[in-house]
């Protein structure tokens, strides 16, 4: 028994938190105990005072009333709760378990865990929703909103300054603030003078699929996490940081994240592991990656992309990380076509998911220098150093939350891009843009200040540190420029030299000196890349009529392609890899899962790939393996060629 | 600024058949890949300068500049030389252009 005094000092303390709580105004949760038995009336005040524990106290302040919580019959069986005015209905079923404790260690299949923590969870929720709905706004708030509304009724949607851009017709506190809805997921439709998506593309790895309903059930389904999930900081770390500004708080137990960040690696080097860490702290800028229009219908626009100037292992970061190029990332919004062609029609109506590829640099520049003879422009992005960091992790989350649709139209590469830079920097020069050009964007990019392309102003300068990756078109034309030179050859151009036959050429390569060899090997190359695209033009007619006619020797090959591009899918989607438990950026626990997993299905791909090597040569006709044969003989003597003017010439040699 | 900034029309009438997923992760660039062994073309001598990938990733780049005598001078060439400058003592007096004929005789 405790004694008297003691007794007397705690009804002290009593009176004095009362009369502070009257003299302050502040949210008070009463129970209606109405036909409640002292255990549950107990039990019930218990969850109540835990909810109010756990509520940031700027809503405690702000939210001044009295809400009522009643434990009610009328409640759909699997409903926890719901709210209206200012009451809080709980489901009836529930309070047995609640009051004799089992409800504690009864688990979910939900995030939360237990039935118990389901039930605070949803005290929570509803007294979210009562907090949005209350347009508790800070003063600054509170004046912006009346100027621009001001501003929309005299001037119209037209005339609005950019940062009034859906600030004009707020509701609530919380769930219609454009950088909430930038980071929920529904952003801005392009060209609508900021009206927003209708669907929620970040679908993948969601603790609740409730809260994809609409941005109100977004707000209070995400507060439960902010509040009750120590791992919300880590796993949402975007909207952990949103919240934590707008409360000017944080709960007292959240975890410490681990700095690097998982990513998926969607290169084509099979052999590679392709789970990476990326680590925002070693990203030195990042660029907007703009590849130029060529011919071909799907490239008119160009393609924009962004890069991570990530520096390598060791390095201060600084400067020099810009030419540590084998750790750099191209962050790339593609359509994931997951069969053999290409359809146009497809790309307008959206068929297609729009995924998040991350792909090492030199691959990218390969791909357009070398393959589409496409040239690239790198202009760094003027971003201040937490916008970089907060970016990057917004990049992750996306990565593996994100799953939308391809419209060539209205959200492509460069819509989606923009809406990645928007959400992930809240940079206000970004809120009133609006392009669908990846020409476009950088083009306001650069007027706005916020890229800098003065780097392009000295192309050898831009050439030399990587601001520019020039195409190799012009390249294999300086190259033959050389050869006419220095072997007379007596071709005009290099689409006629490179008309000839591989036999035809090789007998020049005997005759070259080291600069002419280095030339050659170029042209050359240029000769591979000439009779693989024709060769792939071949297999591809063959394997569209072949497939309607059941050609039998495509059939393996057939099977083999498809089972590479249904492997490869998990790449763009990561979330794949994991079961459903976790949500957002993956954790610890889920790692070993992840490593194992993503292991497994490269090594699977990796298989098919050398699978399809193999086969793929047999498939074509006998006339064209033979020139790409001799076209790789001449290219394996120019080596040696190369390697004994080298040797003979007293060349430099190192161990 | 020499970007081309250039937008040209939208017209679903452009659809040719060589337009095969240019800027998509589609088969043509499987297949292509499937295709190429221009990998097997350096030198089966392995040493600690042909494991250096920035190295085999510079070689198209060393052709160019040694091809041009200097003149054509990319990132990942200067990406390269910085790297055997760091990698080997004998290589830090030695000029780009011996440099870059070492890289192109891999």
């Amino acid at each position: 028994m405790r004694p008297p005094r003691a007794r007397w000092l705690a009804a002290v303390c009593i009176a004095l938190t009362s009369f502070a709580s009257l003299s302050q105004a502040a949210l008070r949760l009463t129970l209606d105990d109405h036909g409640l038995q002292p255990a549950e009336r107990m039990a019930s005040q218990q969850l109540l005072n835990e909810a109010l524990a756990a509520l940031p106290p700027q809503v405690i302040q702000r939210l001044d009333r009295d809400v009522q919580v009643r434990w009610h019959d009328g409640l759909t069986h699997d409903v926890y709760g719901s709210a209206g005015g200012n009451r809080v209905l709980l489901n009836r079923r529930l309070l047995p378990a609640l009051t004799d404790g089992s409800a504690a260690t009864q688990e979910t299949k939900r995030p939360h865990g237990t039935v118990r923590r389901e039930m605070l969870a949803t005290l929570i929720h509803e007294i979210a929703h009562l907090y949005d709905r209350a347009r508790l706004w800070s003063t600054d708030t509170h004046r912006q909103l009346g100027f621009c509304s001001q501003r929309a009724s005299s001037l119209g949607k037209i005339g609005l300054p950019d940062d009034c851009r859906g600030q004009t017709e707020r509701r609530f506190t919380l769930s219609d603030d454009p950088q909430l809805l930038d980071l929920a997921g529904w952003p801005q439709r392009v060209g609508q003078r900021g009206e927003r998506e209708h669907e929620n593309a970040q679908q993948a790895r969601s603790p609740d699929a409730y809260e994809l309903t609409n941005p109100l059930e977004f707000v209070a389904v995400n507060l439960e996490y902010f509040l009750l999930d120590p791992s919300y900081a880590c796993r949402r770390p975007s909207l952990h940081r949103y919240f934590r500004q707008h409360f000017d708080w944080q709960p007292a137990d959240i975890d410490t994240c681990k700095g690097a960040l998982p990513i998926l690696n969607a290169g084509h080097d099979f052999a590679r592991t392709p789970l990476i860490e990326l680590d925002p702290e070693r990203v030195y800028a990042v660029d907007y990656l703009f590849a130029e229009a060529n011919d071909a219908w799907v490239s008119r626009w160009g393609h924009s992309m962004l890069r991570l100037v990530i520096c390598a292992p060791g390095r201060v970061r600084g400067p020099d990380c810009r030419l540590d190029l084998d750790h750099h990332l191209v962050l790339s919004f593609r359509a994931f076509v997951g069969d053999v062609q290409l359809s146009s029609w497809d790309g307008l109506t959206g068929v297609y998911p729009s995924r998040l590829f991350v792909l090492p640099l030199g691959q990218v520049i390969d791909e357009y220098t070398k393959v589409e003879l496409r040239s690239l422009a790198s202009i760094p992005l003027k971003l201040e150093r937490d916008e970089i960091e907060k970016l990057v992790t917004r990049s992750a989350e996306m990565h593996w939350s994100y799953d939308g649709d391809y419209y060539f139209l209205s959200n492509n590469c460069a819509v989606e891009t923009l809406k990645l830079l928007r959400s992930g920097t809240a940079r206000q020069e970004l809120v009133a843009l609006d392009s669908i050009l990846p020409s476009g964007l950088l083009e306001i990019l650069i007027n706005r200040g916020l890229a800098d392309a003065s780097v392009l102003d000295d192309p050898r300068e831009a050439l030399r540190l990587g601001y520019r990756f020039d195409s190799y078109r012009d390249r294999y034309q300086a190259m033959f420029a050389v050869l006419r030179e220095r072997l007379g050859l007596p071709q005009i151009d290099v689409e006629a030299w490179l008309e000839l036959s591989a036999e035809a050429r090789r007998p020049w390569i005997e005759k070259a000196d080291l600069r002419s060899s280095a030339a050659l090997l170029l042209v050359e190359q240029a000769a591979l890349r000439r009779h693989l695209l024709l060769a792939q033009e071949e297999l591809k007619n063959r394997y569209l009529s072949g497939r309607q006619q059941g050609d039998q020797s495509l059939a393996k090959a057939d099977e083999t392609l498809q089972g590479i591009l249904a492997n490869s899918g998990y790449l763009s989607q990561p979330a794949q890899l994991l079961d459903g438990k976790g949500y957002g950026l993956p954790q610890a626990s889920e790692w070993q899962r992840l490593e194992s997993e993503s292991s497994q299905r490269q090594a699977r791909l990796s298989q098919l790939t050398d699978t399809l090597n193999a086969e793929v040569r047999q498939l074509l006709g006998k006339e064209r393996r033979l020139e790409l044969e001799s076209v790789e003989a001449n290219l394996a003597q120019i080596g040696e060629h190369l390697r004994y003017l080298h040797k003979k010439g007293g060349g430099l040699q190192l161990p | 600024m020499n970007l081309k900034l250039i937008a040209l029309p939208f017209a679903l009438t452009l659809v040719a058949s060589g337009a095969q997923a240019q800027t998509l992760v589609a088969t043509s660039n499987i297949v292509v890949n499937a295709l190429d062994r221009s990998i097997n073309f350096t030198s089966d001598v392995t040493s600690r300068i042909s494991d250096m990938k920035v190295v085999s990733e510079a070689r198209d780049e060393a052709a160019g500049f040694v091809a041009s005598g200097g003149d054509i001078r990319g990132a990942r060439l200067e990406a390269a030389l910085g790297s055997l400058r760091s990698e080997f003592p004998e290589a830090q007096q030695a000029s780009d252009l011996a440099l870059a004929e070492v890289i192109l005789a891999q």
